[in-house]
């Protein structure tokens, strides 16, 4: 029987073979490669939660920030590495999602190809983010990176900022400004996807306010951030908090569409009077004081000014509003306020949140002293103490702003364009 | 020099800064002698945000020299607000057109409406005229009484000129009537941040103003 295979043919088989063998190695080795290079330069820049698929025309790379100070200026870093180590086709779609905590927060997309017109000064930033797109909706790409690898997790490393807190009075020229000045040191983990726990102690170090003096725990907490679906961030909190409240606060957002332009937000707290006293002993007076608020705040996109109005029961057993007009400028905020409780009483007034403290933080590690990065300042023109709350520490809800869509957009142009 | 004008800083802007008010000019802010020129001196310390692109909001405290915050004279310093609204940019023919409101948190509820000593409601308008590398900013503008809140610091007209020369860009020579004085000064514009501004109120009491500008 002659099957039609000679020697002579087997040979020529096996060169054919070999010449596929080669171009496979050449191409898939040379997308793996440089995959890997991508994924070498997020690492050694000290980003976490690194993750990559590859699909048919589409890269999808998830990643974390705990580096630097403002997710803007890590999420230019990353493109800008995708732009110099991604060797893909230009129509290529990359889609990069950023996490908090583990959880997905946002996400931008652009083509590889206008990424690199962008990068190599050929398209402006106009023109580039025009084309791309800044997105509130992670469910997808959050499923498609589900399966891969996570290269440098981000979970049980302890965070050790440092801030400063001030109280103060304006008085006059002997004594222009009467002020307490406390440094608050926290020790902070990321347990698992969106649980924290962490503490925060308060030391006077300078005061001419008042007569207290005493230094102390003033946050002691678990709490655990979810996200559900595209629209809905959950933030469950338990312990002991500022003003002296004990017990648990629920913080609930949920955004009307696709973009941060409407949310609504609730609110509710179930605390005692308790804290931490100087020897860590806890003080509790059971009362099960029911705070709770809820509204909705608009977005104007263009002027990243957010107006929220809320209504609901606060710190001082008060019913009544809030009204916060509070302009976002990258990471600086600056607000004016009125509060009025159904008895008429007000608090006006106006906040300031800066940043402060390094622009990026040391390469995240087992244990790692950083910088708080943010020093916070309100001003009460007329203080009756109405609408306020307690502080129960960070969560992805506060810090959502950070993530949104029109503040990337925004935000990154000073890093990604180059003089 | 102390008369509004429709002019604001870029968007997103922060000034903190201080203006000394010569003794003669000031008047008392609180007490038996309220809006009465008692002979001290004054500094203005304030804080300017562009909170929008036509939206600039102050915050002032105004101290009288030589007085003491004690529960004795119920002496405290004049703190107030004051927001300035842009209703039209100033293109080809058409000045800028602006409305300011100073003072009135008393016409809104916010404080009681005799602590109010600077309380003004105007409208302005500026418009730049250029010729030969010489430029001259003129405004002109009306204030008038807001809600039941008396005009104080400026009523009726008010008006003036900055003069720009071809020799030095970053200084200016000023001229206003505020509706009570006319007053007269140099502005100085340095290593763009700083902004000093010499200059005599009603023409012989000197004043200075000292101002930090930062671009957020």
């Amino acid at each position: 029987m002659d099957f039609g295979l000679s020697l002579s043919n087997l040979g020529g088989m096996r060169s054919l073979f070999s010449y596929f063998g080669l171009f496979v190695s050449l191409f898939f080795g040379g997308v793996l490669y440089a995959q890997q290079d991508l994924v070498d330069a997020l690492v050694s820049e000290g980003l976490q939660n690194i993750q990559i698929a590859v699909l048919d025309d589409e890269l999808v790379l998830g990643y974390e920030n705990n580096r630097y100070r403002y997710e803007a200026e890590a999420l230019g870093f990353v493109i800008d590495a995708v732009g110099n180590y991604y060797q893909g086709a230009d129509e290529i779609l990359v889609s990069v999602l950023i996490r908090h905590k583990g959880m997905p927060m946002s996400s931008v997309s652009s083509s590889l190809g206008a990424l690199r017109g962008l990068l190599s000064g050929s398209l402006n930033y106009a023109e580039w983010s025009d084309q791309a797109r800044f997105g509130w909706e992670v469910s997808r790409l959050d499923r498609v990176l589900k399966e891969t690898n996570l290269e440098n997790k981000s979970f049980r490393n302890v965070d050790l900022p440092v801030g400063v807190q001030l109280d103060y009075q304006l008085g006059n020229f002997d004594n222009a400004v009467r002020i307490k000045f406390n440094v608050q040191p926290e020790v902070t983990s990321v347990l698992a996807k969106g649980l924290t726990a962490s503490a925060m102690y308060t030391m006077s170090t300078w005061n001419d306010l008042n007569n207290s003096n005493g230094s102390r725990l003033v946050i002691g907490r678990l709490s655990q951030d979810i996200r559900v679906g595209d629209h809905f961030f959950l933030n469950l909190t338990g312990g002991a908090f500022t003003r002296n409240r004990l017990g648990f606060v629920v913080n609930a957002q949920y955004f009307l569409t696709d973009s941060e332009q409407w949310r609504l937000q609730a609110s509710w707290a179930e605390t005692d009077y308790g804290f931490f006293d100087s020897k860590l002993s806890l003080i509790q007076v059971p009362e099960n004081y029911r705070m709770y608020n809820a509204g909705i705040t608009y977005r104007n996109r263009q002027f990243h000014t957010d107006v929220d109005f809320r209504y609901g029961r606060f710190l001082f057993r008060d019913e009544g509003y809030k009204l916060n007009v509070t302009r976002q400028i990258d990471e600086v905020f600056i607000g004016f306020f009125i509060n009025k409780s159904t008895t008429g009483a007000k608090n006006v007034g106006f906040e300031f949140q800066v940043p402060v403290g390094f622009k990026k933080h040391l390469k995240p590690m087992a244990v790692r002293p950083m910088t708080r990065e943010f020093f916070y300042l309100p001003y009460y023109y007329s203080g009756t103490g109405v609408g306020l709350n307690f502080y129960a520490g960070e969560n992805a809800l506060l810090n959502s702003k950070e993530y949104y869509p029109s503040t990337l957009k925004r935000g990154l142009e000073k890093y990604l364009v180059r003089d | 020099m102390k008369a509004p004008t429709a002019r604001m800083y870029p968007d997103n802007t922060l000034v903190l800064g201080a203006s000394y008010i010569p003794s003669g000019i000031f008047k008392r802010t609180y007490g038996q002698y309220q809006g009465v020129v008692t002979g001290n001196a004054g500094l203005n310390t304030f804080v300017t945000v562009n909170f929008l692109p036509f939206v600039e909001v102050m915050f002032r405290y105004s101290h009288e020299y030589n007085m003491k915050v004690q529960p004795t004279n119920r002496y405290f310093p004049d703190r107030m607000f004051t927001a300035r609204i842009r209703l039209m940019d100033e293109q080809g023919n058409r000045p800028a057109v602006l409305v300011g409101l100073q003072d009135v948190s008393a016409a809104f509820d916010l404080t009681c409406k005799g602590c109010s000593n600077y309380s003004a409601a105007y409208v302005v308008t500026s418009k730049e005229f250029a010729y030969r590398g010489y430029r001259l900013d003129a405004s002109l503008g009306y204030s008038g009484d807001f809600k039941g809140m008396e005009a104080k610091d400026f009523r009726g007209l008010f008006g003036g000129v900055e003069v720009f020369t071809p020799f030095a860009e970053n200084m200016s020579f000023l001229w206003d009537y505020d509706s009570q004085f006319m007053n007269v000064g140099v502005n100085g514009y340095f290593f763009k941040r700083f902004h000093v501004t010499l200059g005599l109120l009603d023409m012989s009491k000197y004043t200075w103003i000292l101002a930090y500008r930062y671009q957020i």
